[in-house]
């Protein structure tokens, strides 16, 4: 089941402000205080941030705070995690060519946003379709897409798998 | 590969997300510090 989408804005809101639970001085090192008292950002936090940045269009402004944060925050092991979220974020932002995975995706939510924009809803064949044909993709990459996006969703807690 | 029910889910909840990225304060990352 599907969360509902009340559930999805309270997920969105907290990953999104994650670094106004876990304050630092402005040079960017943890406060031990503040430590104590709030959680730290782990490379498991990161692991999970650079998981949603794939899902996002764009990176929003709570994802540069929080790439911030962890750029000066971190211990020197968690470098290779920093780095990861950085190569996230700015493939999101400079628009690289991507997968044809993730173009496959992104085809056929726009497509079913324009659609739904449009008052119609488009069958599961149509989407598959616009993508084939506009976003240069197979069915298999699609298939491939879909069971890929569907396990992140349930690993992230957003979907329960069936 | 998924059935039509996981589908419309999946679907479902990647328009909704795109729809919260819609609403949120995007950034430009030419704004921040190159990575060390």
């Amino acid at each position: 089941m599907m969360r509902t989408a009340e559930q999805l804005r309270a997920w969105f809101a907290f990953t999104t402000t994650y670094v106004d639970a876990n304050p630092g001085n402005a040079r960017g090192r943890y406060n031990t205080a503040a430590r104590a008292n709030t959680p730290r950002i782990t490379p498991a936090d990161t692991d999970r941030v650079v998981r949603i940045a794939r899902l996002l269009p764009r990176p929003t402004r709570g994802f540069a705070s929080l790439l911030d944060r962890i750029r000066g925050a971190g211990p020197p092991a968690r470098k290779k995690l920093r780095r990861r979220l950085v190569q996230e974020l700015e493939s999101l932002e400079d628009n690289r060519p991507r997968s044809k995975r993730t173009r496959a995706r992104r085809r056929m939510v726009r497509f079913l946003r324009e659609e739904r924009a449009a008052g119609r809803s488009p069958t599961r064949a149509e989407i598959e379709a616009d993508a084939i044909a506009e976003a240069e993709v197979t069915q298999a990459e699609i298939d491939a897409a879909l069971v890929e996006q569907y396990d992140l969703m349930v690993s992230l807690g957003l979907l329960d798998a069936r | 590969m998924l059935d039509d029910l996981q589908f419309e889910e999946l679907m479902d909840l990647l328009a909704i997300i795109e729809e919260l990225v819609d609403a949120t304060e995007t950034v430009d990352f030419s704004e921040l510090p190159v990575p060390t």
